[in-house]
């Protein structure tokens, strides 16, 4: 354990220094704070350093609880309901659209079929984790901001819905009771960090509050199996009903915006430290193509989604000059994770939130742009501290 | 950790739960979550037992880190020389010199093993006063405006030379056969790393744009520093404390680094006391302590009355309950130990009207 606090302090370091350089060319800091992990991952093993003992799931779990959190709460029930249709419609749309390529592409590709639908199933959701970098980091949270969380709140549960029966057709063992059990301990749980927060004023209560809550979903799924698309998915859920059915929802949304980087960044440092580059670097190819067959699959659901197509088919269309210009290599990488989680099933669970997160970078850069252009987030980031 | 995940998450939701009678209760949430800690700790049903709390050192010396790290602010050169507080600080070092060696007689009377070195861990004990305690004791007593700001510099101050003090000595379990106290080496080692934390984090400090930048640096650099000090077996609120006097020296950023340190305040306060709560049982007044705590609180108390020409409710702000607290987790041989379980029954016993 303390072998851990030393490492995990030394992996955020770097995190937070690559976030730094990223900021410095322009880039989301998460990308810089993945390549910040992925860097020491790669100096350590080079050296012979890394330690055997070192088991960062506690922490990677708590990290996505407490982001994800985050994401659900930024999800405004009022504008889900009014744009429920094209919600819905995008959300379809990205699954139907995203999944098929992507399973056609695995096949191709020569993964079994059921490999090619995991892939497909995993690589449909869009990351609330990576949208809430962006937010988080540009203090955006106008309609476009929260609709584009909302979308990617209710893909990725889909995605996870869907996965849960892809396991329940393939191999029948109560797949879909845990997934259900996800959302209900989700919701209580919600209602539990609810009701303290709404007597609470302070903003360091408010950050206490949500940070516990965040920490018990993290413990819960930790009981329930070493699955991290199970923190998710609860905490997603609890972060919904914080943010819609608070007396003080405002006060909560902007408590919990200030402390939202810093977590962004040690998760998505974390992360990049997780990935294995030599196995990464031999997949390289198929990430490419799988990557490709998703940036397709994106662009095609926004084309013929009507109430996105404006905003996302813009910023998806940036996806090409942006990749190259920044981090392309590190996101194919990132998916190869994935493609290197699922030659070995069982792995996929923890791989799984990971490389959503992670294979996010893309639509990162692509949401930051948009954002900006939607006129949300000021890219010169005010310092404030309330 | 994941040992017993499911009974830690059963122990935060009922804290949870709880809070929203304890906070329309007007009692302060930190009370809660320190008296579920012992409920549910080993002096109660042994949910939070020793093997669980043993997986929670780590997480214990970085809450209390983070909260030394926040009470060097006031060891600014001119918040002290504004607030008089060497004049505060040298009294509560004669105190605790005085303490010291009263309690090393009482405990050599009473045949304990390691007099010394455990009378240095009550001199740190004693000379500390958690500065949120002292602030929130303070807005309710009838004090001039400038005494009652320049108060909890005063309590930041004596808690930071607490610390340091602490840091000096290592005890045994009480019982145990061997008395080892460690004094140069470990304060000098501690002293160094810190200084040198501090200068790293300033320099870093300087480069990061946004406050969300620099809370993330922030985190980093203490957990890193936590680290080093449980892998060298230093005391990590002590080196995180030296770390953040360089911080409150650094005059460029110094306000801003404080308000974001103190945005995660509550959150390791919170940690802090549940485990505080959760420990304590284990040694309570061990091997004949007891007579020496209850002639130690009254001196104590005395001093305060005397020395520092304290009003009843500065005085007690180190109430008895501290001491039993302090000699009951003095067993274990951390310098967190003590300062968890000095906030711990100060904020027991101070009323309500408590920021919540």
């Amino acid at each position: 354990m303390t072998e851990t606090v030393l490492w995990t302090g030394c992996i955020v370091l770097a995190g937070a220094l690559g976030a730094m350089a990223a900021r410095a060319v322009r880039l989301p800091a998460a990308c810089g704070a993945m390549a910040g992990g992925l860097l020491t991952s790669v100096g350590v093993n080079s050296l012979g350093l890394m330690p055997q003992a070192l088991d960062l799931l506690d922490l990677r779990a708590a990290l996505v609880a407490f982001v994800c959190l985050l994401a659900g709460v930024e999800i405004d029930l009022t504008r889900l309901v009014k744009d429920r249709r094209s919600i819905a419609a995008a959300v379809g749309a990205q699954c139907l659209l995203v999944g098929g390529l992507v399973a056609l592409a695995g096949l191709m590709l020569g993964y079994p079929p059921r490999i090619s639908l995991l892939l497909a199933v995993c690589l449909m959701a869009t990351s609330p984790t990576a949208l809430m970098a962006v937010a988080s980091e540009l203090r955006a949270s106008g309609h476009l901001t929260r609709r584009l969380l909302a979308q990617s709140g209710i893909g990725l549960l889909a995605a996870l819905a869907l996965m849960h029966f892809v396991f329940f057709i393939t191999s029948p063992q109560g797949e879909i009771g845990s997934f259900l059990l996800s959302v209900v301990v989700g919701a209580v749980m919600g209602f539990v960090i609810l009701v303290p927060l709404s007597r609470m004023s302070q903003r360091g209560a408010m950050v206490t509050g949500a940070a516990t809550g965040a920490l018990v979903l993290a413990l819960v799924a930790r009981g329930l199996g070493p699955r991290l698309e199970q923190v998710a998915a609860m905490s997603i859920i609890a972060g919904f009903i914080v943010g819609n059915f608070s007396s003080n929802r405002d006060s909560i949304r902007d408590a919990l915006r200030d402390v939202g980087l810093p977590c962004v960044i040690a998760l998505f440092a974390v992360a990049g430290f997780g990935l294995q580059a030599g196995e990464l670097a031999a997949g390289l190819g198929s990430g490419l193509a799988l990557l490709a067959a998703r940036a397709a699959g994106l662009m095609l659901a926004g084309a013929v989604t009507p109430g996105g197509r404006a905003g996302i088919v813009q910023g998806l269309a940036q996806l090409p000059a942006a990749g190259i210009t920044s981090g392309g290599a590190l996101a194919a990488m990132t998916t190869m994770s994935l493609v290197a989680a699922a030659t070995a099933v069982p792995a996929l669970w923890e791989g799984f939130v990971v490389a959503a997160a992670a294979s996010e970078l893309f639509g990162m850069i692509a949401a930051r742009w948009v954002l900006a252009r939607a006129g949300e987030a000021p890219l010169a980031e005010q310092v404030t501290v309330r | 950790m994941s040992s017993h995940p499911m009974a830690v998450a059963v122990v935060l939701t009922v804290a949870l739960v709880l809070s929203r009678p304890w906070l329309e209760a007007r009692r302060p949430i930190v009370s809660l979550v320190l008296i579920l800690g012992f409920v549910l700790g080993t002096g109660g049903v042994r949910w939070l037992g020793p093997d669980l709390q043993a997986g929670f050192t780590p997480i214990l010396a970085l809450a209390t880190g983070w909260l030394a790290l926040l009470a060097a602010e006031a060891w600014n050169l001119s918040t002290l020389r504004r607030a008089k507080a060497g004049r505060r600080l040298g009294l509560s070092l004669l105190c605790a010199v005085a303490a010291a060696v009263v309690m090393a007689a009482v405990a050599r009377w009473l045949g304990l093993p390691a007099p010394w070195a455990a009378g240095l861990l009550l001199a740190a004990a004693c000379i500390a006063q958690d500065p949120e305690a002292a602030r929130d004791a303070l807005s309710r007593a009838t004090l001039p405006d400038a005494r009652a700001r320049l108060a909890p510099s005063g309590a930041s101050v004596s808690l930071g030379a607490a610390l340091l003090f602490s840091s000096l000595a290592q005890v045994p379990a009480v019982g145990g056969s061997a008395t080892t106290f460690h004094l140069a080496p470990d304060a000098t080692s501690t002293i160094t790393l810190g200084v040198l934390l501090g200068v790293i984090a300033v320099l870093m400090l300087r480069l990061a744009q946004g406050s969300g930048m620099l809370l993330a640096l922030l985190a980093a650099l203490a957990v890193t520093g936590c680290g080093v000090a449980l892998w060298l077996d230093l005391s990590a609120c002590a080196l995180l404390f030296c770390a953040g006097v360089i911080l409150a020296n650094d005059a460029s950023r110094r306000d801003l680094v404080f308000a974001l340190l103190r945005q995660w305040e509550r959150p390791a306060l919170c940690a802090m006391l549940l485990l505080a709560g959760a420990s304590l049982g284990v040694g309570l007044a061990p091997g004949g302590y007891f007579p020496a705590i209850c002639l130690m609180t009254a001196g104590v108390l005395l001093a305060r009355f005397v020395i520092f020409g304290a009003r009843w409710r500065e005085a007690m702000a180190l109430p008895p309950l501290v001491l039993v607290l302090t000699l009951s987790t003095a067993t274990r041989p951390e310098p967190a130990a003590i300062a968890m379980a000095l906030v711990a029954g100060e904020v027991i016993l101070l009323p309500s009207r408590r920021p919540r």
